[in-house]
């Protein structure tokens, strides 16, 4: 019952976050609840309630419109169709080893906080930050962003790949490094010497 | 109530049936109860490098299918006290038993004995999942080799997966020799990657060899070096804190003039 209703501040008012699937008088009776149990912050002056998580009927609206306004001076209500109130976020932040035959994949910007072991692969929509040794394989703007890079601490990848270009470093792969793709389209490794002052050509996002 | 310990490592001929049988021979040493299982149904060995194969009267797929009571299985080993082998069968294969039909064998069994020691067999596949079902802990055997370190991370990845969580590793047929020509990887660069902790480091024996054929462990040899690194892992997993020998094999001009004149030469 607790998650019927959740009832957020925002500025000048109440956010309504309704349950989706719950029945509609239990939704009603948690508003009523909900709205008792603030009666003092209610009183304070006018409110404005936005109502969220649910798309309701013409009737419900009414049926709510109803519950609100009841000694309340409402200075508005915005009934927002969209039915998830937290979409999910795109980044992710991965805790490692992502060990060999493990596979991750990413909509956003992924960070590997540990190692990528060989026979790993991750896979991102941005950029790919493994702080730690990437020794597997690692493609980042997999859905096409050319600006998009790879780093890791210690870079020595079976592959990497930055949209549909591959590249696998030589032996050389020691210290910190990122790998971009340049105006040329040619896979370019850049050693990060962490502490010092970094020049400024190379890669710039 | 005792603990279910499979031994395992992805890569075969690493040594997970060596390891099993002188841990598990260690272990009663020390005076505990133990049940080696072999789960390599199909392709056994454990019998043999135990040397109890001429006492095979049931196999744990008889138990599973009711032809036996478990009691009937296992053998005991007239060497150690507390000593029992529960021995897979040869003439069927991997999917004679199932995961949840492993688990109920291996709970049965912790009401009698300390540790259940299941030699698991290589490969990920349906004999890998029989032989984890009822562990709670694992032991991971690698070599010092890439490919299999490659399939000791992907078996503790597949390990982590199926809820065992912090396995522990042995190392096996390391040789100090070509470890410091560089020939071979070192101990360090192996926890690195695997990132687990060490249960052991086994040196290569030839010794080994002549033990599996005889059929006796080598465990029992205390001039083996393989042995005493077998006698340390099960100390560990007694809880034990048993440092790590330092490389002391060392095959130098000096130690061969020493060895010549003597110790105190």
């Amino acid at each position: 019952m607790d998650n019927t209703v959740a009832f957020k501040g925002i500025p000048g008012g109440l956010r309504l976050v309704l349950h989706p699937d719950t029945a509609w008088d239990a939704v009603l009776d948690a508003v009523r609840e909900g709205l008792t149990a603030r009666r003092s912050f209610l009183e304070k002056g006018a409110v404005y309630f936005d109502v969220t998580g649910r798309t309701l009927s013409r009737g419900q609206k009414k049926e709510l419109l109803d519950v609100l306004q009841r000694d309340v001076d409402l200075t508005g209500v915005r009934f927002d169709e969209a039915l998830r109130p937290n979409p999910a976020p795109k980044n992710r932040i991965v805790k490692g080893p992502v060990r060999s035959g493990q596979q991750i994949d990413c909509e956003g910007d992924l960070t590997v906080i540990g190692d990528v072991n060989p026979g790993g692969e991750v896979r991102a929509a941005g950029n790919i930050i493994v702080l730690g040794n990437l020794r597997g394989f690692a493609h980042a703007g997999r859905d096409g962003d050319r600006k998009s890079i790879v780093f890791a601490l210690h870079m020595a990848p079976t592959q990497v790949r930055i949209t549909g270009y591959v590249a696998r470093p030589g032996d050389s792969g020691t210290g910190p490094a990122l790998i971009y793709l340049d105006d040329k389209n040619v896979m370019t490794i850049e050693p990060i010497v962490i502490g010092s002052r970094q020049g400024g050509e190379g890669w710039v996002k | 109530m005792g603990e279910v310990i499979v031994v395992t490592s992805g890569k075969g001929g690493v040594g997970k049936t060596t390891t099993v049988a002188n841990v598990g021979t260690a272990l009663a040493m020390r005076g505990k109860k133990v049940v080696l299982m072999d789960a390599d149904i199909g392709l056994r060995n454990l019998d043999v490098v135990m040397g109890l194969e001429n006492r095979i009267v049931y196999d744990l797929v008889d138990v599973v299918e009711g032809v036996c009571r478990l009691k009937q299985a296992l053998i005991r080993d007239k060497r150690y006290e507390g000593l029992y082998l529960m021995p897979a069968a040869q003439t069927k294969d991997k999917n004679a038993v199932t995961p949840e039909q492993m688990q109920k064998l291996t709970n049965e069994l912790k009401e009698s004995f300390d540790y259940i020691l299941v030699d698991c067999p290589a490969g990920i596949e349906q004999g890998f999942r029989n032989a984890i079902a009822g562990a709670e802990k694992a032991v991971v055997v690698t070599v010092p080799e890439v490919s299999a370190i490659r399939d000791a991370d992907r078996i503790i990845g597949l390990l982590s997966a199926h809820g065992i969580a912090e396995p522990m590793l042995v190392v096996n047929r390391v040789r100090y020799d070509m470890v410091r020509r560089g020939d071979m990887i070192n101990i360090e660069d192996t926890t690195d990657i695997l990132g687990i902790e060490l249960a052991g480091v086994v040196p290569d024996d030839e010794k080994i060899v002549i033990s599996t054929n005889r059929g006796e462990p080598v465990v029992a040899d205390p001039k083996s070096a393989a042995g005493k690194a077998y006698r340390d892992v099960a100390a560990r997993l007694m809880g034990e804190d048993v440092p790590f020998a330092e490389k002391t094999e060392s095959k130098g001009f000096v130690s061969k003039l020493k060895a010549l004149f003597g110790r105190n030469g």
